[in-house]
């Protein structure tokens, strides 16, 4: 066995780690139930409160928010027809007929056992890969970070969100944003405002607090939502009741052995790519699993398989998204990227190095990503019924009990009013773009993958003597390129492809 | 009529009111061309076409949101939304610039308190049994979370707590 897996499974099995683990599990199953919110909300909010705890705590901390976030997101998928996490979309669709037909808690069990196998066929197929991935990444230098970059940035324009020139606009958005900074060649403030607290860039808590949790409440403040009759009747149900529907749904995710495994995959393999997130990957295993099934026209109205499918490839997701993100420093995904906020402010550089000098702590992150998969059966069963009182929590207190948070744990980043001020601005920021259809993701990726593209870039020019040849000078740079190339003749190919099945647009 | 004037000027805002983002994004770009153009040649480090790149897609979006192409001037997301809706948006911002302020000068758990009740107000809750009690309650479990927990080291300067 690797000694990093060895030293990492070490570190896992503290009690104080485990029990942080715990604990992140239980704010992620609340944070996702809550629609639209999501598990990057959760993690941005508690990071400011997790920086005084040892590195490995708080990322396992953080990871099983993600974790329990994810799967909570299938809850308000099943039972209100609206997804609690974007990688909870695909289980609405067979999930939400389930429940109208009184099998919402046999769904709900169906999601767990899912999200169980699913992440831990994922897992351990990422513990195999990581150390061989890890080696390759180390032998990148500036020129194959910068491609890597920009086939990041690329990737996230273009698949997140329902339209390419939108994402491509936030991305670049984004790019700008993140050049709000003392330039890193000459030092000179670009864009800074005279405001001394800008000179390091846009602090990335206070922005991502902003554009995700702040924005959100306002949007739930704008649009309230109505009570669901579902929810209300399922609270009321007593524990032995639901305990007998969730078990009898344990037991039918069995029966799907195969597409447990094919979906665990092909969500590990689609996290690696960044950018494509579980977004993707639950509609992508989803339609594999249709594709496959003995009872394709079951799928759509209530086709357990399908909840199997998607629910597995989205705890998938979780595990694939840390190769990339572990070995090369690149966020696949919005939990990713708060992540690696986390390793910033902890002092580590992420990149290729990270998994030479803190290697059995990127062990003990994925393999307590295995035990919160294998944690979410019993605390899933304990807290199926009080979460659905958390989906019928009125905004009215919702959301100042969350701005409330937003604003102490802004400050308590560098106890900054500077930064409360930064996290209310890209609250409106994030708000707008939200209101008229614009996802905040990639400009949130933005903001990371520029500054890594920006110094790559500086450093590989002064190394290949401002000449840009120097870019395309080695074979692993020429394949990144080729790869790069091949995602956008794909999105291009997919882009028109729908432009050409759209029906035409009539005025109103 | 006024019902009339009302639905042809939400119509009006919900259409024309997606070129916000592009004008912002216009906006945005040609101050940082103006900033980068300021500073000499040598100390020009951030690539210029970022910004000409960020214009030319605002550009591209407000077209596709005039002509309704690709389905953007057509997002149905949350159009149900009034001017009353945008307005109450407009008082939680205050509030929340007030309580950024209100932390420093009337110290934080005063400032949770105050903030419970004024949003729960603005959010349309208006029975004083669960106005004060949530707003007491929370202030208090911040107070114990953040104070007494986290230790998360919060401004003592204020007048009250």
């Amino acid at each position: 066995m690797n000694p990093d897996m060895l030293a990492g499974l070490d570190l896992l099995l503290q009690v104080d780690a485990l029990l942080y683990l715990a604990v992140g599990l239980i704010l992620g199953f609340v944070v996702g139930v809550l629609p639209g919110f999501g598990g990057a909300n959760g993690m941005a909010l508690v990071l400011p409160f997790a920086l005084g705890l040892r590195l490995e705590v708080a990322l396992l901390l953080l990871v099983g928010i993600s974790a329990g976030a994810l799967f909570a997101g299938a809850i308000p998928a099943i039972l209100l027809n609206v997804p609690g996490t974007a990688g909870a979309a695909a289980t609405a669709l067979d999930g939400h007929p389930m429940a109208k037909a009184g099998k919402a808690d046999r769904a709900i069990g169906i999601a767990r056992m899912a999200s169980v196998s699913g992440g831990t066929v994922a897992v351990i197929a990422v513990l195999l890969i990581l150390s061989p991935m890890a080696s390759v990444a180390q032998t990148f230098g500036s020129r194959e970070m910068f491609v890597v970059a920009v086939f990041g940035l690329t990737v996230i324009a273009t698949v997140v969100g329902n339209n390419v020139w939108k994402g491509a606009l936030v991305a670049v958005l984004g790019l700008l944003i993140a050049a709000m900074s003392a330039s890193p060649l000459t030092g000179q403030p670009r864009m800074t405002f005279g405001f001394l607290g800008l000179y390091d860039a846009v602090p990335f808590i206070p922005a991502l607090i902003g554009l995700f949790a702040i924005s959100e409440m306002l949007l739930i403040a704008l649009t309230p939502r109505k009570a669901n009759t579902e929810a209300s009747r399922l609270a009321r149900r007593s524990l032995r009741d639901q305990g007998v529907e969730i078990v009898g749904g344990i037991r039918d995710t069995f029966r799907y052995p195969r597409t447990i495994v094919r979906s665990g995959l092909i969500g590990a393999g689609l996290g690696i790519i960044p950018g494509i997130g579980a977004a993707v990957a639950n509609f992508v295993a989803y339609g594999e699993a249709k594709k496959r099934s003995k009872h394709p026209e079951r799928f759509g109205f209530g086709a357990e398989e399908g909840v199997v499918a998607s629910e597995a490839s989205d705890n998938g997701v979780t595990a694939g998204i840390m190769v990339p993100t572990l070995t090369l420093g690149i966020p696949g995904s919005s939990e990713a990227a708060v992540l690696l906020a986390a390793l910033y402010l902890q002092g580590i550089q992420p990149g290729p190095r990270v998994m030479v000098t803190h290697g059995a702590e990127a062990y003990a992150v994925l393999l307590g990503l295995l035990v919160a998969c294998l944690l979410i059966l019993p605390v899933g069963i304990l807290l199926a019924a009080p979460l659905t009182y958390v989906t019928r929590m009125p905004p009215a207190n919702l959301v100042p009990l969350v701005l409330v948070a937003c604003c102490i744990g802004a400050f308590a980043v560098r106890n900054s009013l500077f930064d409360v001020g930064l996290a209310v601005v890209f609250g409106a920021i994030g708000f707008v773009l939200r209101r008229y259809g614009f996802s905040v993701i990639p400009l949130v990726l933005a903001m990371i993958l520029g500054p890594i593209a920006e110094a790559n870039f500086l450093r590989a020019m002064r190394l290949g003597q401002n000449s840009l040849g120097y870019f395309f000078d080695s074979t692993t740079v020429r394949v990144l390129w080729l790869g790069l190339a091949l995602v956008i003749a794909a999105q291009v190919r997919r882009y028109l492809r729908e432009r050409s099945n759209r029906p035409s647009v009539q005025e109103s | 009529m006024n019902a009339t004037l009302t639905d042809r000027t939400r119509a009006f805002v919900l259409r024309w009111g997606r070129l916000l983002v592009p004008i912002l994004c216009i906006g945005f770009a040609v101050a940082f061309l103006i900033n980068i153009r300021e500073m000499s040649f040598e100390a020009r480090s951030y690539p210029m076409g970022a910004a000409v790149l960020l214009i030319g897609l605002a550009l591209l979006n407000g077209y596709l949101v005039v002509v309704e192409r690709d389905g953007i001037g057509r997002a149905p997301d949350r159009e149900d939304a009034t001017y009353r809706d945008f307005i109450r948006i407009g008082f939680l911002l205050l509030l929340l610039i007030s309580f950024t302020v209100g932390i420093v000068r009337l110290g934080p758990y005063t400032s949770t308190g105050l903030m419970m009740l004024l949003g729960g107000l603005i959010l349309g809750e208006r029975r004083p049994r669960v106005l004060l009690p949530v707003s007491l309650g929370v202030a208090f479990g911040a107070w114990v979370i953040f104070s007494q927990v986290l230790q998360v080291p919060l401004p003592r300067t204020g007048i009250l707590i």
